[in-house]
């Protein structure tokens, strides 16, 4: 596999990586996108779709192609948008009936920044109900369906992004993750899904699950765009007081450095329990990487185990509270009839789903008196040892690795209880609870079925996590796994 | 600490109406079923011996206050876009008081 060379400008590099095609005509692109929307709706990928906002974009974008003017970095490319962050103007759900008809007056700053570099947003993708899920079957909408296999789960909760990709219908999506919603999705489509550090990219716009857990990051088929659109949507927000001053570095030109030397961690914990389909192709994407230069090496990290009952207690409770705010007056609301106490009962037990009532259910409960110390507090205490525990670790490593899930694709309503759910997210919390970056990469397939590498990186070392990816991209040649998509 | 925590059916209830969520008797029996089975594997943790403080933030905390100057505000449209019941520049709710 030929190692791409750095060149003169981003749109050069994008076109080396096949992404721009040379910069064929925008309107066009476009249409082609919405078809292959069309020819695929079978996966449900899609809720919303902007076709007019999309066109008129595409035309504006040509008319200023046309006058010799300058571009922004994204322009022309088609990017689908997760649907729990909000464009003006496009409705909005989080695939819940309760924002069925909820339409946004603002958007979201990352729909901005991607608006002001001429990217073009041709609509919003399926997910799970208020990203509370694991495979994006809560969705109000129906589950969307595995790119590889119509009749598994696509992963979740960012499903329908992840889908989107891999078909090839957009070349970027934005998901979001607060469990490993991005991860999980990329891992089971065989396609590229970051979440960045917590504080790196700005909330503002996001509808809320856990606060201190959630974070916008982007999916594509390759690591080179996915670095662009990082690049476009990070940095300070002063609309988010969660987001970092740290300086935003060219993520594009991080990639393309050689990562020799650097050294790997495998956690031990993270293979226990793992289907062995899944670790065999593991070991072998790190044996690519030790060939490549890195240095690989087995650590242990013990509290690892104690990240999902921690993540789900602390998850629950922000959610419990975030979730307070609909009470279908304000978001798309209904008639006022009778007593107010009385319909917002009835709203909220009409429009929200069974995994979210049971999550806010949860979630009051773990930090009800008499409760909260023993689960809420000891969760931030578990919290704590967790961040502080791999706080050690990259004294010793660059970057750590686990599977992104420790089983293959299952049957569409294949997973009997809400528990067995809650476990398939055992590799992807402990990042969250530690703010920390991290990518799923593919590794392969078992089955036919995708399986999907994850790397962890220490907080705002994005860089590194991508240098040791694109090497990986170039080794293994990934992208040509998607087949004949776009 | 005392043993397993097990919620009944009572606590459901009472749960159930500090989320201003209501829970049918054909729910009642699968959610106490699922709800026990989340708060025994939620357990785990409540016995483990940690001195460390207990962590909400994971980001250096802002000093993130603006200058008090007058910004901008959300058009007046905008502000009912969404709502469910109006009355010219009133939002409209079912009864509060009584």
């Amino acid at each position: 596999m030929v190692r791409f060379r750095p060149s003169a400008g981003v749109s050069s590099i994008l076109e080396q990586a096949g992404v721009k095609e040379g910069f064929t005509d925008p309107v066009e692109k476009v249409y082609r996108a919405l078809e292959k929307i069309e020819a695929t709706k079978e996966l449900n990928a899609f809720i919303t779709f902007d076709r007019e906002g999309a066109v008129r974009k595409a035309e504006e974008i040509k008319r200023r192609m046309d006058k010799g003017e300058k571009l922004g970095s994204l322009a022309g490319l088609i990017i689908a948008v997760k649907d729990n962050i909000s464009t003006r103007g496009l409705r909005t759900t989080c695939s819940s009936k309760m924002l069925e008809n909820y339409v946004p007056v603002y958007d979201a700053t990352v729909i901005e920044r991607i608006k002001r570099e001429d990217g073009i947003i041709i609509g919003k993708t399926n997910m799970d109900e208020f990203a509370m899920g694991s495979s994006t079957e809560t969705s109000f909408f129906g589950p969307t369906r595995n790119f590889f296999d119509h009749s598994r789960v696509a992963g979740g909760s960012s499903g329908g992004s992840a889908v989107a990709t891999a078909c090839g219908a957009v070349e970027l999506a934005l998901g979001s993750d607060t469990g490993g919603s991005i991860r999980n999705p990329a891992a089971f489509n065989s396609v590229v899904g970051l979440k960045p550090t917590y504080g790196r990219v700005s909330r503002y716009g996001l509808i809320a699950y856990g606060s201190s857990l959630d974070q916008i990051g982007p999916m594509a088929r390759s690591i080179l765009p996915a670095a662009l659109l990082l690049q476009v949507i990070a940095g300070k927000d002063l609309r988010d007081s969660t987001t970092s001053s740290q300086p935003v570095p060219n993520y594009v030109e991080e990639a393309l450095k050689k990562p020799d030397g650097l050294r790997i961690g495998l956690i031990k914990e993270g293979f226990e329990n793992v289907d062995e389909k899944v670790s065999s192709k593991i070991y072998e994407a790190i044996r690519v990487l030790e060939k490549a230069g890195c240095l690989v090496e087995e650590v242990s990290m013990p509290s690892m185990k104690y990240a999902l009952p921690a993540y789900y207690i602390i998850a629950m409770a922000e959610c419990s509270s975030n979730l307070a705010r609909f009470d279908g007056i304000r978001y798309g609301g209904k008639r006022a009839e009778g007593r107010w106490e009385d319909q917002l009962v009835k709203i909220r037990t009409e429009c929200f789903g069974d995994e979210v009532k049971r999550r806010i259910f949860l979630g009051t409960f773990v930090l009800s008196a008499g409760y909260k110390e023993d689960f809420y507090i000891k969760a931030c205490r578990v919290r704590r040892k967790i961040h502080d525990d791999f706080k050690l670790l990259f004294k010793d490593f660059d970057v750590l690795a686990t599977p992104t899930m420790p089983v293959l694709p299952w049957k569409i309503g294949g997973l009997l209880s809400p528990l067995e759910m809650y476990m398939m997210d055992v590799e992807t919390v402990a990042v969250n609870l530690a703010g920390l970056p991290a990518i799923s990469l593919p590794a392969g397939f078992a089955d036919s079925l995708p399986v999907g590498l994850q790397l962890i990186g220490d907080r705002f070392n994005e860089a590194t996590l991508l240098r040791i990816s694109y090497t990986y991209e170039c080794e293994t040649g990934f992208t040509e796994w998607l087949g004949n998509a776009g | 600490m005392s043993g397993k925590i097990v919620i009944s059916k009572e606590e459901i209830l009472h749960y159930a109406k500090l989320c201003r969520i209501s829970v049918s008797e054909t729910e009642i029996e699968k959610l106490e079923k699922d709800i026990n089975e989340i708060l025994e594997y939620f357990d785990t943790i409540r016995s483990l011996q940690l001195d460390v403080e207990p962590m909400t933030y994971v980001t250096e905390v802002n000093e993130s206050l603006r200058e008090d100057e007058p910004a901008g505000t959300l058009a007046e449209d905008d502000a009912f876009k969404n709502v469910g019941d109006r009355e010219e520049r009133w939002f409209v709710s079912g009864q509060v008081l009584g």
